[in-house]
């Protein structure tokens, strides 16, 4: 009897240790798959490679926008010697065919624009009704007054409309660094 | 008995394989839904920074109409003598100021109110909160007040909306403008008024034309002593703005004259 009680003591012994060589096994398994998939899904928040990338671009867009903007409102409103603002100088040029208001204000926007807060560390293109008026950001080359799409997300973006006497002007700024 | 001890400790150890599959599919799980939360999070700044950008075109739009608003009505008031109350002309035809016109503020508000609300319908806009924009004004749906300086703007009811793949955000700005005369290059009529209480007993043309100057910061003054008669002269003030202002197609100075009395 107690034999019989020893070997099916063993027996037991044995199943239950082959059950539990087996868990380990699976737990290991288990383990590996869920090392792979948590680093899937590190990779695809942090490497743009994997999944949509990371999200961060649409954050400096916004902000490069922020920028040009500001800066377009800084050109347009800077007063010249005499009170007479940018934007009054290209509503004359460009409705009112002024040459010089034209001249005034073509040489100015390149020295308002470098004196500008973020002037000194980013470069702009300035485009007013599509024609280039200054240009020290992008090296391709520009048709019809527009940027590539392609390049458009690397640099900041502002455009703003100039009305007098029922006609519109298009003021359009791009900056970005250099 | 042994063999349902066997049992059992089967069943502890497939318990212990499920509670590890479950905790880690629920880890993985946590990990991919945060990951979308702080895409939302990322998403959403975009959109109040494009709401912010749209305000202040907004904003642009407006204070540029709201300077043309003044300027012409304030030009035309000087111009056709209207700050003064009851003018009168002396001997030589010259206009002599003696009191500010009564309704001078009531006046100008409700041509710059006018001229404001014209501005802005020639405004051919091409974005939707820009055209809500000018339907709230055609609407009269913004307040806005004068006290002899400054001119306020206020709403709250301009519809920004901004969308993007997943989310869209409706905003309405508060929209607070306050312009003052100063700010366009100008000094106000009571300003103008002051000075002229202030300078009237000077003595020498001279004299004159230095106090309206240290007075008057916008504006250039000149004097000069005219003679009616043997026993009556006076001093003819001629004020010139320093900025010059976009009028109709020329870039003109704002200037008119008169009597100090």
């Amino acid at each position: 009897m107690k034999r019989k009680k020893l070997f099916f003591q063993k027996k037991a012994q044995a199943g239950t240790t082959l059950s539990w060589f087996v868990a380990v096994f699976v737990i290991l398994f288990i383990l590996v798959l869920y090392f792979i998939f948590a680093g899937l899904l590190a990779a695809e928040r942090y490497v743009p490679l994997i999944g949509k990338g990371g999200n961060k671009i649409s954050i400096a867009k916004t902000n490069e926008d922020f920028k040009a903007q500001k800066k377009l409102f800084y050109l347009l409103n800077f007063p010249l010697e005499e009170g007479e603002t940018i934007k009054e100088l290209i509503i004359l040029s460009e409705l009112h065919q002024d040459k010089e208001a034209e001249k005034k204000f073509k040489e100015n926007s390149e020295i308002i624009l470098k004196s500008s807060e973020e002037g000194q560390k980013e470069c702009d293109l300035l485009l007013i009704n599509d024609e280039l008026i200054y240009n020290n950001l992008f090296k391709g080359i520009i048709i019809e007054g527009k940027i590539p799409a392609m390049y458009k997300t690397d640099f900041g973006y502002a455009e703003i409309f100039l009305f007098s006497n029922q006609q519109q002007i298009n003021a359009r700024l791009y900056s970005g660094k250099c | 008995m042994l063999i349902t001890k066997s049992k059992k400790s089967n069943i502890s150890i497939i318990i212990l394989v499920f509670l590890i599959l479950i905790v880690c599919s629920a880890s993985l799980f946590i990990f991919a839904t945060s990951d979308k939360k702080v895409k939302v999070k990322i998403s959403d700044v975009g959109l109040i920074q494009d709401a912010q950008l749209k305000q202040e075109v907004a904003e642009f739009y407006i204070y540029e109409a709201i300077e043309k608003s003044m300027v012409n009505p304030y030009r035309e008031m000087l111009n056709q003598d209207k700050y003064i109350e009851s003018p009168s002309y002396n001997l030589q035809n010259k206009i002599e100021f003696a009191n500010l016109y009564g309704n001078l503020n009531d006046y100008f508000y409700s041509e710059f109110r006018n001229r404001f609300k014209n501005e802005f319908e020639n405004y051919a806009f091409q974005e939707e909160y820009l055209n809500n924009l000018k339907n709230l004004i055609a609407q009269d749906k913004f307040s806005s007040s004068f006290d002899g300086e400054n001119l306020i703007f206020e709403t709250s009811l301009l519809e920004i909306k901004s969308t993007s793949e997943k989310n869209s955000v409706v905003y309405f700005p508060e929209i607070f403008l306050n312009i003052s005369f100063s700010r366009i290059g100008l000094n106000s009529f009571n300003a103008i008024y002051n000075s002229k209480e202030k300078c009237k007993g000077k003595e020498t043309a001279e004299l004159m034309k230095a106090c309206f100057s240290n007075e008057l910061g916008a504006f250039d003054a000149e004097s000069a002593e005219k003679i009616i008669s043997e026993e009556k002269k006076y001093f003819l003030i001629s004020l010139t703005s320093k900025k010059k202002f976009l009028i109709e197609n020329n870039f003109e100075k704002i200037s008119f004259e008169f009597v100090a009395i």
